[in-house]
């Protein structure tokens, strides 16, 4: 009667559990979220990324910039522009270079004509600078052309005579093929002209201020990860002289773009890369995320995601232009045709303008090849489409600027009321709330703090936030706390002697009481449970479940500081595959090896062994989600000593069950567990290789009737 | 068992090879005439074909061409842009300027779009026929290369002439039909500062003919927007489309123009345009007729990559005739842009395609309700609604605001059905979810609607729906696409540009199946006392479906919709649209939202009121919402150049895990958050849209890139400066950003 009582739960479980499968299976597929912008005056997206969480979501945000309109050469009055390769301001001029016409239109804060550099004079013979592809003027107003076809570089002065022609430097720093093609250029604070050559990867290079070449600096270097090296040694070793001779050797990519900052810095753009170059040439740029703060070398800037086309190409990431204006920086994509803003914190300001090369709309690009500061404005140069696009810092946009200007310097009290205003116009600045948070804790308001915080997913603030609260609390409350604790000892102990003394028994199934005692006494609990037959199936069951809900709880219930997944990322199938299926996989396998080393244990022994040694790690997920509340991530290390003495105790009691259940010595479990292990991994690899050829056959199928239909 | 194994396995064997047989066929299935050359063709003596009291339609039987003279003045227009008696224009100009028709084919046994025009292949060849109908002359054209052949009747009218191509009358073979532009230069000038065409994208748009002013500039929008259930792989932009099925061109330096409208099959057409380009030296804007359908089929290649195939239609849309009816204008009188919207709206009242509704309020509130979000339990994803506004919230807005301005607004209540603003159930399972309050907080939101005399509408979804109920179901009433399959939209992410199906995906109504919804609402309407029905979607969408020739190419559905609209009217309910197409806007009682600005393409150089200009004082039209535009400033201010009443979105609160779903609305319109900024518009415009409430307008000119005059049929004027420094007007100094109203 038991057993069949025992065996209806079981296949109750099995139903549920199959069920709860496949809900997880089904889900994906109505899935219900997206991001649309509301903003549909504009006819390009406005977007940044939601950050803090280990996977990044779009949010439709309301537009920084707006486009108000395109600078053509007809609009301009001087016929029509042909390659637009360039466009450079200073305080009061823009200087677009019409590239194709050999000339530069230099127009006035009103974007109105003020003149044109056209016919050069240098030593009384006319020179024509048609295909450059960059300029740079100086504060005394003179104006260097990258003359890249010509491979020199022409510095103008304002009464637009050649004053001086730089060419190819002759060091011995410069390969015999070197070819120089200047393409960009700019001058520091101390008139060292940096100039970026077409095809060089070494970095740029740097001139005097006398006009001497006097090396390269900042070169982009090949990311290289273990894999690459191992590869890179295997080819060594193996290739022949002719293969390794044919191999494309990786280069690290040339700049595409130099500007300077108001403070000389030095920034460069490359591929998906920004970089502010320090003296010595090594990328100072920095940003903080989840409490560390590190190096932005590694950051991807721009979409950290596949990008399409309206033919469903991808479109790779490509920066082409970068502009510095106070504490943001501005890249822009060739390909895609987007902008992208961050502080100089690296935080993603805004996303915007677009076209995916085919953009035929204001503020949409084909190719856009550089982007300019000018005031309130951004200047965007398209070399195929021939105009220039002037971007306007809309009231929001402004007001978003200021506020996170003043929390950059840190002025966050005053940054308050902007970011108040912000988060009025748009509920989904991130930016906002973050502000907001900071400007409530220096005010000491800790819970406002912390509930702008947890909303703007800024877990820095809101551990110093909890920190504060926390001591705050503690220190009202002292003697509460300090009583309560004190009463919670003494509960305790009165408790456990009260118990020994009387014997009490809360558990009266003496199969249930051996599961649960596994942790403490292994070998005596195992032992019984093998040699009475003490198994029961539904508290392995049940235990196998807790340890999934355990897990869920630990990505989903832990405390907001600690928690890196959210509603909209987490994957629960990989969750079950990655407990429940890892279990089962473990006990078959194991069953299955130690029956070839003479195992006396059976499948269901085995199983129930193994939930029972699954206690601690439920322990330790019950005990993060409780402690992940009050503990601030710089007690981090105490979570990761509990994390990993779980661990290797779970490990140690599958040890010890091993050897109580097949009847082995240590040695014999240990290696029978290391091949359970390496059964389990080709398991996993059959499993795979048959579900991707089961995908491959659906995929063959639906192929056909797709064709079928389509005829 | 093992005797039938055999038996089984053959047929199997058999299915499999016919299945095959089936793949490899070219499966091209003709339901258009067959083509056929005649033995000679006919052709008509050049000389007069029609004549009515204004005009004399005459054929040129050397040119091929059609021309068109008004008998008052001699002034003349003909399809040849020219005058070929005393000009010669050769190569690639003559191949554009002769041709009366350019065809867009699909290539046999390929899947590729080419072009031809009817100069290459049927004006050198002499393959024209000629035959005389009533009042004009129809005229075949006979593309012997493709064997294909398409008549145009030529028609003189009253005031001008129309163009129509009979659909029965094409005839082809292996070569089908794509698409047919028509007259591509008799709405044309030659290229000269000061001419323009107009387009109307968004609210319209002047094109420019100066060759000094830019390059040559191409432009090509659908009418009433591209169609909805054609999926598209990855959606890179977003365009107005063009509500109004028009074009027209102004010449400067004699004043001649010409207006055209679509007056048949406008929904299947494109209007597009070509400007200043110096080979041509003509500048012209003209109707292009999709005949046939189709749909971008992703199709997994032997290495397993993916390619887009594009899929066509066998039939042709069972439209009757495509038609393009040319106002010519008098040169003596104004041929401008306004002359145009003025032409068009008595158009509009002659065909009954516009009323003459009353408006009462200066501006609206669109209230939304909720929004889904994703929730989990146990680590299982599910979806549920959550309210940003209950139907008591609701309330308390409407009695908060009652007191703003010279007038209650118009409260529009969007977002209550089961999935709030997501697409879920057809018309949101038609009633209020309970999520959001019972019955009896319904009838306190309209009674307090009533008594503060605003008007009250509740917004449906009738054609978009992603879950089956109230006996549709997303399997069998589901419009078809192309190929044959339900045609399948969804959201797509502002990242990556792709339609993310894996995040929900909706069908629409079967077009067969849009009248029972409506009976259905009006029937729900009814119980729930509602009085005012807002049907967004259906006045904005137009689309496809391939279940039924007559909806082909988005066909018929100006038609369908009115009907729709016209019904629910006289079932005494009120109707409320938003950005909506003509055939919706002109028969509304409101229009809550109308497109602000063009389609911003490159080729446009001035954005014109054009759409507003038409309705205004005929129907109450209002801004978008101002709150939920880039630059609100702007956007109020854009309103006020045409007088408009001004639009607002909002919702009583927000949740953060709405943040990164679909409906970004709902963070910029928390209620107590925008209340001061939108009664600061409300005020500040107030007096002025008192006086111009109900009255059009005569007047639109654009002074500079910035400041604009309107002059409205009362007489008032408002000068509107959206520039960054302020303008000296007749009124006075305008400050930037600015507007400034009087009488001159």
């Amino acid at each position: 009667m038991k057993k069949n009582k025992n065996s209806v739960l079981q296949l109750r479980i099995l139903r549920v559990s199959a069920l709860i499968i496949m809900l997880s299976f089904l889900m994906p597929s109505v899935f219900y979220v997206s991001a649309q912008s509301a903003y549909t005056d504009v006819p390009y997206q406005s977007y940044t990324y939601q950050t803090g969480y280990n996977t990044k979501k779009t949010i439709s945000i309301k537009p920084v910039y707006e486009a108000v309109s395109n600078l053509t050469g007809e609009k301009v009055g001087v016929g029509a522009f042909t390659n637009v390769n360039y466009v450079f301001s200073t305080d009061d001029s823009i200087y677009i270079l019409d590239s194709g016409n050999s000339r530069i239109i230099v127009l006035d804060k009103n974007y109105d004509l003020t003149y044109i550099i056209s016919s050069l004079d240098f030593n009384n013979e006319s020179i024509d600078f048609t295909g450059a592809r960059g300029l740079y003027v100086n504060k005394e107003k003179t104006v260097y052309i990258a003359d890249t076809d010509h491979s020199r570089v022409l510095a103008v002065d304002s009464d637009k005579k050649v004053i001086d022609v730089i060419e190819t430097p002759d060091s011995d720093l410069l390969d015999e093929d070197f070819l120089f093609s200047p393409a960009r250029i700019v001058e520091d604070d101390n008139n060292y002209l940096y100039v970026l050559s077409d095809g060089c990867y070494y970095g740029a290079l740097i001139f005097s201020p006398e006009r001497e070449f006097v090396g390269f600096y900042g070169a982009n270097t090949v990311k290289s990860t273990v894999f690459t090296v191992i590869d890179n040694l295997v080819q060594s070793l193996f290739d022949s002289e002719a293969k390794r001779s044919s191999s494309v050797k990786k280069l690290p990519f040339q700049f595409a773009d130099i500007c300077v900052d108001q403070k000389s810095f030095i920034y460069t753009v490359s591929e998906s890369t920004v970089r502010r170059l320090g003296p010595s040439g090594n990328n100072i740029l920095n940003y903080q995320d989840n409490y560390s703060f590190s190096s932005a070398e590694n950051l991807v800037f721009g979409d950290d995601l596949k990008v399409y086309n309206s033919s469903n190409k991808e479109v790779q990431q490509s920066f082409s232009a970068v502009s510095v204006k106070g504490n943001y920086i501005y890249t822009c994509d060739s390909l895609s045709g987007r902008i992208y803003m961050y502080d100089n914190a690296c935080n993603l300001i805004f996303v915007f303008a677009g076209g995916m090369g085919e953009g035929n709309q204001l503020g949409t690009f084909v190719t856009p090849s550089s982007i300019t500061n000018f005031g309130n404005d951004l200047l965007v140069a398209d070399q195929v489409k021939n105009t220039v696009t002037v971007f306007r810092l809309t009231d929001y946009g402004n007001t978003l600027i200021t506020a996170n200007n003043l929390t950059l310097s840190g002025d966050y009290s005053e940054s308050k009321e902007y970011w108040q205003e912000i988060y009025k116009k748009d509920k989904n600045c991130q930016l906002a709330l973050s502000g907001l948070a900071k400007a409530a804790l220096v005010e000491e308001d800790y819970d406002l703090a912390l509930d702008y915080a947890k909303r703007g997913v800024d877990r820095i603030t809101y551990s110093k936030a909890f920190s504060k609260s926390m001591s705050r609390w503690v220190t009202d409350n002292f003697l509460l706390v300090f009583g309560g604790a004190l009463f919670l000892v003494a509960a305790i102990c009165v408790l456990i002697i009260y118990s020994n003394k009387h014997s009490v028994t809360l558990i009266k199934n003496r199969s249930v009481v051996l599961g649960l005692t596994t942790p403490i006494h292994p070998f005596a609990s195992l032992g019984e449970i093998k040699y009475k037959k003490l198994t029961n199936i539904p508290l392995a069951t049940v235990l196998l479940i807790l340890f999934y809900i355990g897990k869920v709880s630990e990505s989903l219930n832990g405390g907001f500081m600690y928690t890196m997944d959210n509603n909209e990322t987490f994957n629960s199938l990989l969750l079950i595959i990655g407990t429940v299926g890892l279990v089962l996989l473990g006990t078959m396998v194991n069953w299955g090896v130690c029956i070839l080393f003479e195992g006396k244990g059976k499948m269901k022994e085995i199983y129930c062994a193994f939930c029972y040694c699954l206690i601690p790690q439920i322990i330790y997920s019950l005990m993060f989600v409780i402690l992940s509340q009050f503990i601030v991530p710089s007690g981090t290390t105490f979570m990761t000593i509990l994390n990993v003495v779980c661990i290797i105790y779970t490990v140690i009691l599958l040890l010890c069950a091993v050897c109580v259940i097949h009847e082995f010595d240590f040695f014999k479990a240990m290696s029978t567990g290391i091949a359970t292990i390496l059964g389990m991994v080709l398991i996993g690899f059959v499993i795979f290789m048959v579900l991707t050829l089961c995908q491959n056959f659906v995929g063959f199928i639906v192929g056909i009737i797709r064709e079928v239909t389509l005829r | 068992m093992t005797a039938k194994m055999p038996k089984l396995m053959g047929f199997i064997s058999i299915l499999a090879v016919l299945c095959m047989l089936c793949a490899c066929s070219d499966g091209t299935v003709k339901y258009t005439n067959d083509y056929k050359e005649p033995d000679f063709f006919e052709q008509t003596q050049s000389g007069t074909v029609a004549e009515n009291d204004a005009y004399i339609l005459s054929w040129n039987a050397e040119e091929y061409s059609l021309s068109l003279v008004q008998k008052s003045t001699g002034q003349k227009w003909s399809t040849i842009p020219y005058d070929t008696a005393n000009e010669t224009v050769d190569g690639y100009a003559r191949v554009n300027l002769h041709s009366p028709l350019t065809l867009w084919y699909v290539e046999s046994g390929k899947n590729n779009l080419k072009s031809i025009s009817a100069y290459q292949d049927c004006v050198n060849n002499g393959s024209i026929t000629c035959e005389k109908i009533e009042n004009g002359l129809r005229v075949t054209y006979y593309f012997m290369s493709l064997e294909i052949s398409v008549s145009v009747d030529y028609e003189l009218t009253a005031d001008g002439f129309t163009a129509s191509i009979p659909t029965d009358k094409i005839t082809e073979n292996q070569q089908r039909v794509y698409s047919i532009s028509l007259l591509p230069y008799f709405v044309a000038t030659k290229n000269a500062p000061d001419s323009y065409l107009f387009v109307p994208s968004g609210s319209g748009a002047l094109i420019y003919t100066d060759t000094a002013l830019r390059p040559v500039s191409s432009y090509s929008e659908s009418v009433y927007g591209n169609d909805a259930a054609k999926a598209v792989n990855s959606k890179i932009n977003s365009d107005y489309g063009c509500k109004l099925p028009v074009y027209g061109v102004h010449n400067a330096a004699d004043n001649s123009g010409i207006f055209a409208v679509i007056s048949s099959g406008a929904e299947s057409a494109k209007i597009e345009a070509t400007a200043a380009d110096p080979d041509i030296g003509y500048s012209s804007a003209y109707a292009t007729f999709i005949l046939r359908g189709s749909t971008t089929v992703s199709v997994t290649e032997v290495r397993g990559s993916e390619s887009l195939v594009e899929k066509y239609s066998d039939d042709i849309s069972s439209i009757d005739k495509f038609t393009v009816r040319y106002f010519v204008m008098d040169s003596s009188a104004d041929t401008s842009y306004n002359a145009m919207a003025s032409l068009y709206r008595d158009y509009l009242l002659e065909n009954g395609g516009l009323n003459n509704a009353s408006q009462t309020a200066d501006w609206y509130l669109n209230v939304l309700c909720g929004a889904r979000i994703k929730k989990t339990f146990l680590g299982v994803p599910y979806y549920s609604t959550v309210s940003v506004t209950s139907l008591e919230e609701a309330s308390e807005i409407v009695e908060k605001v009652s007191s703003i301005g010279n007038t209650a607004p118009i409260i529009k209540l969007s977002g209550f059905g089961d999935y709030g603003l997501d697409i879920g159930k057809i018309a949101g399972g038609f009633g209020v979810s309970n999520k959001f309050g019972d019955k009896k907080e319904l009838a306190e939101l309209e009674k307090k609607a009533e008594e503060n005399a605003d008007s009250l509408y509740f917004n449906f979804d009738v054609i978009r729906f992603g879950k089956s109920s109230s006996g549709f179901s997303t399997r069998t009433d589901a419009a078809k696409s192309a190929n044959g399959t339900s045609a399948i939209s969804g959201y797509y992410d502002v990242a990556s540009n792709i339609l993310r199906l894996d995040y929900g995906e909706y069908g629409f109504i079967m077009r067969s199946k849009l009248p029972n919804v409506i009976d259905k609402l009006l029937e729900k309407a009814e119980d729930l006392s509602m009085n005012g029905l807002a049907l967004d979607s259906l006045s904005s969408v137009s689309y496809s479906d391939y279940s039924d020739s007559d909806y082909y190419v988005k066909g018929n559905m100006a038609r369908d919709v009115s009907k729709i609209v016209t019904d629910i009217k006289s079932s005494k309910y009120k109707v409320a649209v938003s950005q909506a197409n003509v055939y919706a806007a002109g028969i509304a009682d409101c229009v809550l939202g109308t497109p602000q600005s063009s389609s911003g393409y490159d080729a446009l150089d001035v954005d014109i009121p054009f759409y507003q200009m038409v309705f205004k004082g005929y129907v109450p039209i209002y801004s978008s919402e101002l709150n939920l535009s880039a630059n609100s400033r702007r956007t109020f201010l854009e309103a006020l150049k045409s007088g408009q009443g001004l639009g607002f979105s909002v919702n009583d609160s927000y949740s953060s895990n709405l943040m990164t779903g679909a409906n970004s609305a709902l963070a910029a319109g928390v209620f107590d958050d925008i209340f001061d900024e939108m009664k600061g518009y409300i005020e500040e415009s107030a007096d002025f849209l008192e006086r111009v409430r109900n009255v059009g307008i005569t007047e639109y000119k654009v002074l500079s890139d910035t400041l604009s005059k309107t002059v409205f049929e009362n007489g008032t004027v408002v000068y509107v400066n959206l520039g960054m420094s302020d303008e000296q007007t007749p009124l006075g100094v305008l400050e930037k950003m600015s507007f400034i109203y009087g009488k001159e």
